[in-house]
């Protein structure tokens, strides 16, 4: 066999199994939208007929509304609190010239990296001892903490997009520290500010591990209640719930796609400046 | 010469690092320490709550499922993301961000929610199961999950993506005219792939790898919910001991093994990624 | 192209302001035991055009930044009309400057960008909308205000660049290297551009670039840097024709450097001259004081004929390159098996061409054999 069909034959086998990867990858998360139109109570395939009784069902349960309105509670916040810190560090790590930047990127990064169980449980311990635990504070500070990382990367990523000669010329111009951030990096960053708002306020939306440890009954989030449902009473209003909350991510995704893609074509802008 | 307080450039950026690093310490420095404390300090000091856990094979065997689980989850994860990887680098842009989108998809759909769908499928009177029994494939439910299989096929399609991206980072980033150039000088294909593109894929190729690997060790929804009353994982175990048992410092110092084995991959995974910019080459597209 | 910008154009309405008197005094930069900038000192005149030309690693653009401020000095200070900048954030410093990629704010249009420093100032409204009109006037860019950077080309966003870096009448313009992204032809209509600008405004400028042509045809005078040192300032004619060491010599244009193996003086103030090669050289002049000196003689102050005249300084080689370049002729003669000239001469001006392997003979003056120092 000469090389020429080998190859072709290798780039089809290839190409094959990607299409089958990808298809592993979102098969799982596309199964669960027939699922919740299933008219059946217990999930089997084909379902017997179709029906929306378990949106009604979850648009009428008391538990699912309460726990989507402490998700949204709970993810705006932690995004806020992880926009503005995560924001500083990027500019503090990527614009100053600081000693030991090397470590402190990769101290930036570790709350998202490491095992969320550990942190979570140290959490715990804390607000126990402070009588904290049955309120928000823990789970907000705890999702702020380990969504910071994603803020940190999408803003350093944007800081690097382009030269500091721009601030340099507004200080050049008469733009102190502030009026150069606020009039010049700002308006050039603030798609990836925006874009690392989005990631942080959706991990917060689907976190599991320490809403589980730093949630009670009052204060359950989304994730945690399917959790609850998942191990101990499986009906297909889950896969409802599941769907309204993969539609939502999608919407997140979405947005995020077209900022990236509105960034794109600013930076491309700002770049043809120096070539023309 | 007389020196005067000098004004110096990136000196502001200095004072920038103060707020976010005092709420580091705080919610992260911090509660670590506590759960390390813990492990050492009660019920009193000394490593009498590690001499438990290696005393007892039920945690050795735990620890080491833990990280075998890990490691294979880590290799089929390469073995399936480097192909796809390569092939959504050589991608043309439209075909590019239809991968990525299919990439991402259910990177950002909840752990629980994939789980679940996992569990609907491959459950005893799951959709897999019903299936194969009306078309007559077989007579009595298949037992895909409860065990090694089902957590590896869930763990898998979670971590994935956490895969690919490194590698199409580092892909992407490849100088293309080094290949054409071992081409040129008479290397045919399979060793133009072995002598060039694979050593230069490295880089990204340590970074998934670590980054997939400290993923899997710290699991907890997925073994819980796929997995049998064998699979049990580190995590498992430390919020049994946390919500059942009430063992804090069992807890704690099961933790502080995770947290010392994570750190020290992580800290590998940081010199491994220098050439890439360092801990940020996970950078999204 | 001078006809459009009149002095009368970019000043009026606000009062002239001559341009500052730039002295350094012994300004050093060190990182660790590496030094960037060794001490140094010099005097730049109100309203000069000095450029500042070196290789890369020369100290030049160190020099800049600590003149604008965001490299603080290890040492010395910085005078701007008697005012010391060391220590001074460089927005408080009221100078200019215009930077290699213009750093044009993508973001805002011409306007915003050219008014940016006024709003920096607060300056009122109205006034402000005055002075960005009349300084797009200047650059010729009237119709463009609303224009976002990205919408124009190369040549017109290095105009804004210099308005935007003049409209509030700084008394000193630093220029890095604002030319070397735009093309040759662009380049030097801009070069015209640069020079009327500074003579309308009056400013003082300091022009950092590594193309001593564009030096040259630009600057009332130039500083040769290298290593971290001034190695010669004067006029571009002055550092052409009386070179103080090898380093300037060969840098500027180009030289043909003989190492002197002895020496011995002559009659009539000269000196006789025995190259490496063994050749015998006359000079006028004696050598300079110092550890060792070259001969060094431009390529077109050589003559290249066919037969032996009774000149002095006269030598006897193959021609081994002919490049004709734009009414120019520069042949390479090899003269020794170490050594090549390189010869170069008006191409209309000479009786015939030569070709590559015929024997030529070369003369030059003996006023033209220069004596330099090595460093």
């Amino acid at each position: 066999m000469g090389w020429p069909i080998a190859i072709r034959l290798w780039k089809i086998f290839l190409l094959a199994f990607t299409v089958l990867a990808c298809l592993y990858l979102v098969f799982p998360t596309f199964v669960i939208l027939p699922l919740s139109f299933s008219s059946s109570l217990y999930l089997s395939f084909p379902p017997p007929g179709w029906s929306t009784q378990w949106y009604v069902a979850l648009w009428n349960s008391p538990t699912y509304s309460v726990a989507f309105l402490h998700s949204i509670f709970i993810g705006l916040p932690a995004a806020a609190i992880a926009v503005v810190f995560g924001t500083m560090l990027a500019l503090a790590l990527v614009r100053g010239k600081v000693w030991g930047t090397r470590g402190l990127t990769a101290l930036a990064i570790a709350p998202f990296l490491l095992p969320q169980i550990i942190l979570a449980i140290g959490l715990y311990s804390i607000l126990a001892k402070f009588g904290l635990t049955a309120t928000y504070v823990g789970v907000i500070a705890g999702h702020a903490v380990v969504a910071t990382p994603l803020v940190f990367i999408t803003v350093s990523a944007a800081l690097r997009s382009y030269d500091s000669t721009f601030e340099m010329a507004a200080m050049t111009l008469g733009a102190n520290g502030w009026k150069s951030f606020w009039f010049v990096t700002f308006p050039m960053i603030r798609l990836g500010v925006l874009a690392g708002g989005i990631f942080a306020f959706s991990f917060s939306f689907d976190e599991i591990i320490i809403a589980l440890f730093l949630t009670n009954t009052q204060t359950t989030t989304l994730p945690k209640q399917l959790y609850s449902e998942l191990r101990y009473n499986m009906t297909p209003t889950i896969a409802a719930a599941s769907s309204v909350i993969i539609a939502i991510s999608l919407l997140l995704l979405t947005a995020v796609a077209l900022i990236e893609k509105r960034s794109r074509k600013r930076i491309a802008a700002a770049g043809a400046g120096a070539k023309a | 010469m007389r020196k005067r307080k000098i004004w110096t450039p990136g000196r502001g950026y200095l004072y920038l690092l103060i707020p976010p690093g005092i709420f580091l310490a705080l919610l992260f420095i911090w509660p670590l320490g506590t759960v390390v404390y813990q492990a050492l300090f009660q019920p009193s000091f000394g490593v009498a709550n590690f001499a438990t856990i290696l005393a007892s094979t039920t945690h050795i065997r735990v620890l080491l499922f833990t990280f075998e689980l890990a490691g294979e989850v880590t290799l089929i994860c390469l073995l399936v993301a480097y192909p796809v990887a390569y092939v959504m680098s050589r991608a043309g842009d439209n075909m590019l961000h239809v991968a990525l989108a299919l990439v991402l998809i259910p990177f950002w759909t909840s752990v629980v929610i994939r789980t679940y769908a996992w569990a609907a499928l491959f459950q005893r009177r799951g959709l897999v199961n019903d299936l194969l029994i009306q078309m007559g494939i077989v007579d009595e439910p298949v037992k895909f999950i409860y065990n090694n299989t089902g957590v590896l096929i869930g763990m898998v399609q979670i971590l994935l993506p956490f895969m690919i991206l490194p590698l199409l980072n580092a892909m992407r980033r490849m100088d293309m005219t080094l290949i054409r150039a071992a081409a040129i000088l008479g290397a045919n294909p399979v060793r133009v792939f072995v002598h060039v593109y694979l050593p230069l894929s490295m880089p990204g190729v340590t970074a998934g790898v670590l980054l997939v690997f400290i993923s899997a060790v710290g699991f907890y929804v997925t073994p819980a919910v796929l997995g049998g009353p064998r699979q049990m994982m580190i995590a498992v175990l430390i919020e049994q001991y946390v919500t059942r048992t009430l063992n804090w410092p069992l807890a704690s110092a099961l933790a502080t093994i995770l947290l010392v084995a994570t750190t020290v991959l992580y800290l590998v995974y940081e010199r491994a990624t220098r050439r890439l910019g360092g801990a940020l080459s996970m950078g999204q597209g | 192209m001078n006809k459009e910008i009149t002095g009368r154009e970019a000043t009026a309405g606000s009062q002239r302001r001559r341009g500052a008197r730039v002295v350094y005094d012994g300004v050093t930069k060190q990182y660790g035991n590496l030094y960037a900038l060794h001490p140094t000192s010099l005097e730049i005149e109100s309203g000069e055009f000095f450029s500042i030309i070196g290789p890369s690693g020369s100290g030049k653009t160190t020099l800049l930044g600590v003149t604008a401020g965001f490299i603080p000095p290890t040492d010395g200070q910085i005078l701007v009309d008697g005012r010391d900048l060391v220590g001074i954030p460089p927005f408080q410093r009221n100078i200019g400057m215009v930077f290699q990629n213009y750093s044009l704010f993508p973001h805002m249009t011409v306007a915003q960008n050219i008014g940016f420093p006024l709003r920096m100032r607060k300056l009122g409204r109205a006034e402000a909308d005055e002075r960005i009109k009349r300084m797009l006037g200047v650059v010729r860019l009237g119709g463009m205000a609303d224009r976002y950077p990205a919408q124009l080309s190369g040549g017109q966003q290095q105009r804004v660049a210099l308005a935007r870096a003049a409209v509030y009448d700084p008394v000193l313009l630093l220029m890095d290297e604002p030319l070397s992204a735009l093309d040759k032809n662009l380049r030097e209509e801009m070069q015209r551009e640069i020079k009327a600008f500074q003579q309308a405004l009056g400013a003082t400028v300091i022009y950092v670039t590594h193309d001593q042509y564009e030096a040259s045809s630009m600057s009332h005078r130039i500083a040769i840097m290298n290593g971290g040192r001034v190695a010669q300032i004067g006029s571009p004619r002055e550092l052409y024709e009386n070179p103080r060491n090898r380093f300037v010599a060969s840098f500027l244009g180009e030289a043909n450097l003989f190492e002197v193996r002895r020496h011995e003086p002559a009659p009539g103030n000269r000196t006789l001259v025995e190259t490496g090669q063994g050749f015998r050289i006359q000079a006028a002049g004696s050598p300079p004081p110092g550890k060792g000196f070259v001969l060094c003689v431009r390529p077109e102050r050589i003559s290249v004929g066919e037969a032996k005249s009774g000149a002095a300084n006269q030598l006897t080689g193959t021609v081994s390159d002919v490049v004709y370049s734009s009414g120019t002729a520069h042949y390479r003669i090899r003269v020794a098996p170490d050594m090549e000239i390189n010869q170069k001469i008006q191409a209309g001006s000479m009786a015939r061409q030569f070709e590559i392997g015929e024997t030529v003979h070369l003369t030059w003056d003996e006023s033209d054999s220069q004596l330099i120092a090595e460093e």
